[in-house]
């Protein structure tokens, strides 16, 4: 045990230095994460403690076990249900919002395509019924671009941008993109 | 005093220190003004001016690399040939060396800010800088490490001091950091690629990187303490034995924790486990150095009311015994999920930088002032301003970044009740930030407007020094001749006292001290196949597609964007299945990026159309409303530059790259046939003329993001 300020003989350009003690809670800091070190490195790589592979996996399960809000969704909406969603100015003023900030930039404001096609005219590439179009907004198509929205978009979002999307049939917007894909007029 | 007859009469070199200050002063206007700029772009993208040497990507290496480097290293510099030559009581060992230090230092300086927003990089963090520079580094540090150890070779006092002691650590680790990992093959002047490729290329420029802050940034400034608080205070050091403990091990430890921030990441777990425990292992190290400094003002508290110095000190120590409690807490696996890659990250570096290399700094330059010009301050209150402002400009750039930093983490991981992200364009995510983006550049505004008093108080302080005729010359000094060794005799620490008088064998234990932990992660990593388990459908980049890497590492995309998908479920669900190890093989440099101001791109390919792409770089907000990503028009226009791809390919192959010679000899044709290709596409989805785009730069980079995380997908 060093006493209190005991000075050393060192002089450097006038520097003294004093001989103190450690201070007892920097040693103690020192042993704690040392300790600690020493019990996560062998917990962490226990066979009993699950990898980040593992974690994630149950971690996804979670996520999975949501899916399911209500019975209804896990069937997705019947062709009847989205056609009435679609005549009511509720949801399409909700899906124009969702359209606008989701769709819009490759779709355009109006529908009327760009990076995406038309939507507002009788062609389709991925079938022109409304289930269709839910389906292609659930599921994307990967290999051209369009996003799949079922993880990204909760149900009702997804029912309302596709009934506004319904609902944008016919509307002529000014500098339509060119048709693409299969004549299905409407019946 | 009785041995007066065998006095020797020399002098300091007082000059050499005066040009670093002054340097220092400069360097530190230069790279936070430019810090100011680049903090306003994320405010108002338009900022960026549209022009390619003014966009974010280019200006932020600038920043970081003029504040790292010429501040800090100007500062350090100063802080050293003021003090190394009082502490071993002897001038600098030569005068032309320490002049070609300092004049080559600038000129490597001068170098980083001509080539830097000309895109010349070899795109890695905090190690920019091209070949031909990295060699001059080399040099000079050189001249630097000559002229130190020929000082203390020279020296008139046997032992050195603990500040010596560090300055020792910090020459010896940087010069073995910057050259592994600056190791490069050339293609050209202006361009190489780092040897190392993908996991092993960022487990190396992280061990650098991370000790860059710890024998750059923390090791000289500790030094820099050593010397200079005790003799602002005049007060003893308040302990010896825990100066020779804390340096120990600090310098044993701090080399090993580069992994921290390869946490979550494809770096074998292994790896991470080593860099997180020992980062944890850092607190006490780091706040030994932190209670010497602070407790050497016991029973002098009274001073720091009067002391402006005092106050630089103590606040800067303050922030350095922060900063190195937050790092550790950030090193945490769980936490660092939580952190990395958002602005938390750049609020704890700039506590570091503004607080405790900023602060030490000017408290230094206003210690040096008076006495290298032989001069009072011309205003003591413009000092004490200085420090407030300073302070407050610290505190809001930290708190501002730490809000902005918990935002964005919590909104990425938030999901409804449904199991769907809440928040699943990521631009959402950022326009919640600008207000405080607002708030941090107000803080860097003020710092700034701290070190524009700075300079004003030295120009005046030397306009006044040279009016009144202040004589200038190197203070001349006498000193006996070094003292044989001795036994010491009633030292408490007799082994480590013979030790201080014998420099090289402590420099050769220094040495050996930071070579295992170096060796222990990065060695293992070279030479184990099964840490980087290899994917066969992995294979390298084309022709154009490594053209086009090359623009996004000219553009510096990898300061805003990752490719580093790390195995969380809020990061599966939006960028797509998380990234291996084996999928960066053949990326030299790797690009996993440590922010993510903009979406993580490791599977960006495939999932925009070309015409999205080229929308999006032409003008951001067209497909991103709310995008602060600059544009970048002069992709448009410059047709690809070529000229290289043959050469580039063969030193992609003579660092392990499988290509073979026909895909080398045939590179040009295949090029301008997968840019025709993509170009074809590009018109066909709206995009105007193919034979005008596919010449363009556009086409190459747009080639290299589609390709980006495809190679596991299409080998599913």
């Amino acid at each position: 045990m060093a006493e209190q300020d005991k000075i050393l003989d060192h002089n450097y350009d006038g520097i003294r230095e004093y001989d103190n003690d450690l201070p007892r809670w920097w040693v103690a800091i020192f042993w704690i994460t040392a300790i600690f070190g020493v019990i996560y490195s062998i917990y962490f790589h226990m066979p009993s403690t699950p990898t980040p592979e593992q974690a994630l996996a149950a971690r996804m399960d979670e996520l999975h076990a949501m899916k399911p809000a209500s019975p209804t969704q896990a069937s997705g909406p019947s062709e009847e249900s989205l056609l009435t969603l679609a005549k009511s100015t509720e949801v399409l003023a909700k899906g124009n919002e969702v359209f606008q900030s989701r769709c819009a930039a490759c779709h355009m404001p109006q529908g009327q395509g760009l990076v995406g096609p038309n939507l507002t005219d009788d062609y389709w590439i991925h079938g022109g019924k409304i289930l269709d179009i839910r389906t292609t907004v659930m599921e994307g198509v990967p290999a051209k671009g369009m996003l799949s929205w079922k993880t990204m978009l909760t149900s009702d979002d997804i029912n309302s941008v596709v009934a506004f999307v319904w609902s944008l049939h016919g509307t002529n917007p000014p500098n339509a993109k060119a048709p693409e894909g299969q004549l299905a007029p409407r019946q | 005093m009785n041995t007066s007859q065998n006095l020797e009469t020399f002098s300091f070199n007082d000059s050499i220190v005066r040009k670093f200050v002054l340097a220092t002063v400069l360097w530190a206007f230069v790279g936070m003004l430019v810090g100011v700029l680049i903090a306003l772009q994320l405010g108002i993208p338009a900022l960026n001016l549209g022009l390619p040497w003014t966009s974010f990507g280019r200006l932020r290496p600038l920043h970081t690399n003029a504040v790292i480097f010429a501040f800090a290293g100007n500062a350090i510099f100063a802080g050293i040939y003021y003090s190394t030559q009082r502490l071993c009581k002897a001038r600098m060992f030569s005068d032309f060396l320490s002049s070609l230090h300092f004049w080559g230092w600038q000129a490597i300086i001068v170098a980083a800010a001509l080539t830097l927003p000309q895109g010349i990089t070899s795109g890695k963090e905090y190690a920019e800088l091209e070949w031909p520079i990295d060699i001059a580094i080399t040099l000079i540090w050189v001249v630097f490490a000559l002229n130190f150890f020929g000082t203390l070779f020279r020296r008139r006092e046997r032992h050195i001091y603990v500040a010596l002691w560090f300055y020792i650590a910090t020459i010896l680790t940087v010069a073995m950091l910057h050259i592994v990992n600056s190791l490069a093959i050339p293609v050209s002047a202006f361009k190489s690629y780092s040897i190392f490729a993908g996991i092993q290329d960022a487990l190396v420029q992280w061990w650098y990187g991370h000790n860059a802050v710890a024998f750059f940034l923390t090791t000289p400034f500790l030094g820099l303490m050593y010397y200079f608080m005790p003799k602002a205070a005049e007060r003893p050091v308040y302990s010896y034995r825990l100066s020779i403990l804390h340096f120990w091990s600090l310098v044993f430890l701090y080399i090993w924790a580069g992994p921290h921030h390869l946490l979550n990441t494809a770096l074998p777990d292994w790896a991470q486990t080593v860099g997180m425990v020992f980062s944890v292992v850092l607190i006490a190290p780091s706040w030994g150095g932190m209670i010497n400094g602070l407790l050497t003002l016991r029973g002098a508290w009274d001073k720091l009311r009067r002391d402006p110095v005092l106050k630089f000190f103590v606040v800067g120590i303050t922030f350095y015994g922060m900063s190195t409690f937050e790092g550790p807490m950030m090193s945490i696996r769980a936490i660092n999920a939580f952190t990395h890659y958002t602005d938390y990250t750049i609020g704890h570096v700039h506590g570091g930088a503004l607080g405790w290399n900023g602060f030490i700094a000017f408290g230094m330059i206003y210690y040096l002032l008076p006495r290298l010009w032989k001069h009072e301050i011309w205003s003591p209150k413009l000092v004490m301003t200085h420090f407030w402002v300073g302070t407050i400009g610290i505190v809001l750039y930290m708190t501002s970044m730490w809000v902005a930093g918990i935002t964005q983490a919590l909104m990425w991981r938030a999901f409804t009740n449904e199991g769907t992200l809440l928040y699943p364009d990521f631009v959402e995510t950022v326009v919640k930030l600008i207000p405080f983006y607002w708030i941090r550049a107000f803080g860097g505004l003020l710092y700034l407007s701290g070190v524009v008093m700075c300079a004003i108080n030295v120009i005046k302080t030397v306009g006044l020094s040279h009016a009144s005729g202040a004589d200038l010359s190197d203070t001349r000094v006498q000193a006996a001749p070094m003292a044989a060794e001795h036994e010491p005799v009633g030292h408490p620490n007799p082994w480590h006292h013979r030790l201080e008088g014998a420099p090289a064998v402590f420099g050769v234990l220094v040495l050996i001290s930071v070579l295992i932990g170096g060796a222990a992660e990065i060695i293992p990593m070279a030479a184990i196949k099964t840490n980087v388990a290899t994917i066969p459908s992995v294979k390298p980049y084309t022709a154009l597609e490594l053209e086009g890497r090359d623009i996004y590492i000219r553009e510096g995309c990898y300061n805003c964007h990752s490719q580093m998908i790390r195995p969380f479920r809020e990061e599966v669900v939006r960028y797509g299945e998380y990234s291996k190890a084996g999928e960066s093989v053949y990326d030299h440099p790797f690009q996993f990026g440590s922010k993510r101001t903009g979406p993580d791109l490791a599977r960006v390919g495939g999932k925009y159309p070309h015409f999205w792409h080229y929308r999006h770089m032409k003008e951001p907000t067209a497909t991103t409303p709310g995008s602060i990503m600059p544009a970048y028009p002069w992709l448009y226009d410059r047709d690809l530059d070529t000229s290289l791809t043959v050469k580039k390919l063969q030193a992609m192959k003579t660092i392990g790259v499988p290509y073979s010679d026909e895909e080398i000899n045939g590179a040009q044709a295949a090029l301008t046939a997968q840019a025709e290709k993509l170009a074809a596409e590009l018109s066909a989805q709206g995009a105007g003329s193919a034979s005008e785009s596919a010449k363009k730069e556009i086409v190459a980079l747009i080639a290299y993001l589609q390709r980006l995380g495809t190679d596991i997908k299409s080998g599913n």
